[in-house]
């Protein structure tokens, strides 16, 4: 049996209610349950839901506005996560390296004494936070599930470790990854179906949100290493535009692709942690020249009955690269969530993409791999020299091809790289937003697997690595074999984050799909 | 013609003793995807006219979006 058939009282009933995909938002609006809206002034009409929520199972910005009005204690939230952690940890096997109980709680105490004397840091104070393990973390184990890095520990953070710490958040400890992000995968449980695919990269950081073990998982995303595990896991997963959260102190896989950002459970949430850790850090070049984020003012601002009213969303049309999904479920639920953004105020405008140049290139793989693995044997060549025998036969191949590779060949790639970008961020000069699909839905190793109805036109999720821009996968339903999470993403032009999360936003505040937790 | 894993991994075997790689550190996935992805690029820039050929893209976030 699996997670999802055994799901409880309220999410049992919003999972009986959406089990047949795109279910309508009247089906939600019938739930049970408290308003959110009055109990911790959220702004803007948000949708009801059960008033008995465990304290784990809240979204960050509930849980913050409690902390903040001192209505619960980051103790009291860790005590609850903790309790959480032991009883599910063992099967679903999120952490390679969780903290201990006792060092948990220092932080929750530490971050309560501070509330109690006046110093509340922000929304991410006495938040639980699991970091994926490639980025560096002082004193503390830091392996990237590679043999390369067994028993590494580092001297200093990552900058974003040093800035979650510093917002007051609770690290709980290091979430796993596929091998240093890109090869051999890390074995943890999908939440919804113990025998579906979480997905990768960022697997640890999406099951431990989807398993309600922290409120935010910390990860990195090169070709869809965020919102691919967000959407197998129903979670929302941002990347942000390149360059809006530092990458020092993360292993790198692919420099100019790498970006970091969280999983969460809704868009709110994503945008509470940029604005805590994004902005320029001189330690990292790469990062954009802006000290610091305000994306959750901007959701604020839009209120009333249609918080979408002036924003363009692009859909794409019939026969377009971004419509090549290959279950059907997938694009039902993506269709009936664009009759909610129209419904939220959104003017619907139809686009054409030109991802594959007119059908010059066969996929975006024909640009990204070069890339990929000119950038990660620069990082890794002495490594493949000497010991090979510590690299998967996966990630030594990445490593390999890049060293083989003729010289000029990832010259070439950045130059069509360019051509590209231009082409596929040209959709943004009639829209606002971009929506689509995502390609798949969490796959079970052998089957049963949800039907495809037609071939994979390619990646949904390294073209926005490839391009920068912002992109946040979110939750639409469940498909109707086998009740796994269904997906989509909202994306923006570079540097235009807060409309991407926008169009999210409005969505989530008209649906309950991010609220739905797996019972386990 | 496309390259194949095997045709790849041939490929390879021939240019390795030039970075001083040995059997057990050759590809045996993705260079042949990377080397046929590179037969796409450089298509695609053959049918420009050379002056009007894109420049590297170093940077990530073009200038007019920054």
């Amino acid at each position: 049996m699996s997670a999802a058939d055994t799901t409880t009282l309220g999410r049992r009933e919003l999972l009986a209610g959406v089990a047949a995909v795109a279910a309508s938002a009247s089906v939600l609006a019938s739930l049970p349950g408290a308003d959110v809206a009055a109990e911790v002034g959220a702004p803007g009409p948000r949708k009801r839901r059960p008033s008995n929520v465990p304290l784990y199972d809240l979204e960050v910005w509930e849980a913050a506005d409690l902390i903040k009005r001192k209505k619960l204690s980051p103790v009291e939230l860790a005590e609850a996560t903790l309790a959480r952690i032991e009883a599910v940890e063992p099967t679903i096997n999120s952490f390679a390296n969780l903290y201990p109980a006792e060092e948990i709680l220092a932080q929750a105490r530490a971050a309560a004494t501070e509330i109690a004397r006046g110093r509340y840091r922000g929304p991410l104070h006495g938040i639980t936070v699991g970091v994926k393990d490639i980025y560096l973390t002082a004193g503390k184990v830091t392996e990237g599930n590679s043999d390369l890095y067994r028993g590494f520990v580092p001297s200093f953070d990552a900058t974003a470790v040093v800035r979650l710490e510093q917002a007051g958040a609770v690290i709980v400890g290091k979430t796993g990854t596929s091998e240093l992000a890109t090869a051999t995968s890390w074995p943890a449980r999908n939440p919804w179906d113990f025998e579906r695919a979480a997905g990768g990269s960022s697997t640890g950081s999406a099951t431990a949100v989807a398993a309600s073990e922290v409120m935010v998982g910390m990860g990195t995303c090169t070709g869809g290493s965020i919102r691919g595990p967000a959407a197998n896991c129903g979670l929302t997963g941002f990347k942000p535009t390149y360059g809006t959260i530092s990458l020092y102190g993360i292993m790198p896989l692919a420099w100019s692709m790498d970006h970091a950002g969280p999983l969460v459970h809704c868009a709110r949430d994503a945008a509470i942690v940029v604005d805590a850790i994004g902005g320029q850090d001189p330690l990292d070049p790469q990062t954009r020249p802006v000290a610091g984020y305000q994306l959750t003012k901007r959701l604020d601002t839009a209120s009333g009955a249609k918080p979408l009213r002036r924003v363009r969303v692009g859909v794409p049309v019939e026969g377009d690269y971004f419509l090549g999904v290959p279950n059907d479920d997938q694009l039902t639920a993506f269709f009936a969530a664009v009759d909610v953004l129209k419904a939220q105020g959104a003017t619907i405008v139809p686009v054409s993409t030109d991802v594959l140049l007119g059908g010059r290139l066969s996929s975006t793989s024909s640009i990204y791999d070069i890339i990929r693995s000119g950038e990660v044997a620069a990082f890794q060549h002495d490594n493949l020299r000497t010991r090979p025998e510590a690299m998967s036969e996966a990630y030594r191949s990445r490593v390999a091809a890049g060293v083989l590779m003729p010289g000029h060949a990832y010259t070439q790639a950045q130059r069509v790289r360019r051509l590209w970008r231009d082409t596929i961020l040209s959709v943004f000069d009639h829209i606002d937003v971009l929506v689509h699909p995502a390609d798949n839905i969490a796959t079970r190793s052998g089957g049963p697997n949800p039907p495809q109805a037609r071939p994979s036109s390619g990646s949904k999720t390294n073209v926005w690595n490839l391009s920068g821009a912002p992109a946040v996968a979110i939750p639409t339903g469940f498909d109707s074999l086998f009740n796994m999470p269904l997906s989509m993403q909202c994306v923006a032009a570079p540097g235009r984050d807060a409309e991407a999360l926008l169009v999210a936003d409005g969505f989530q505040r008209e649906t309950d799909f991010h609220r739905a937790r797996p019972a386990l | 013609m496309a390259f194949t894993d095997e045709s790849a991994l041939e490929l390879a075997r021939q240019l390795a003793p030039l970075w001083g790689l040995g059997e057990h550190q050759l590809p045996t996935t993705v260079f042949a995807g990377v080397l046929n992805g590179l037969a796409e690029c450089e298509a695609v820039l053959a049918e420009m006219p050379q002056e009007e050929t894109p420049v590297p893209a170093t940077q990530v976030i073009p200038g007019w979006l920054q």
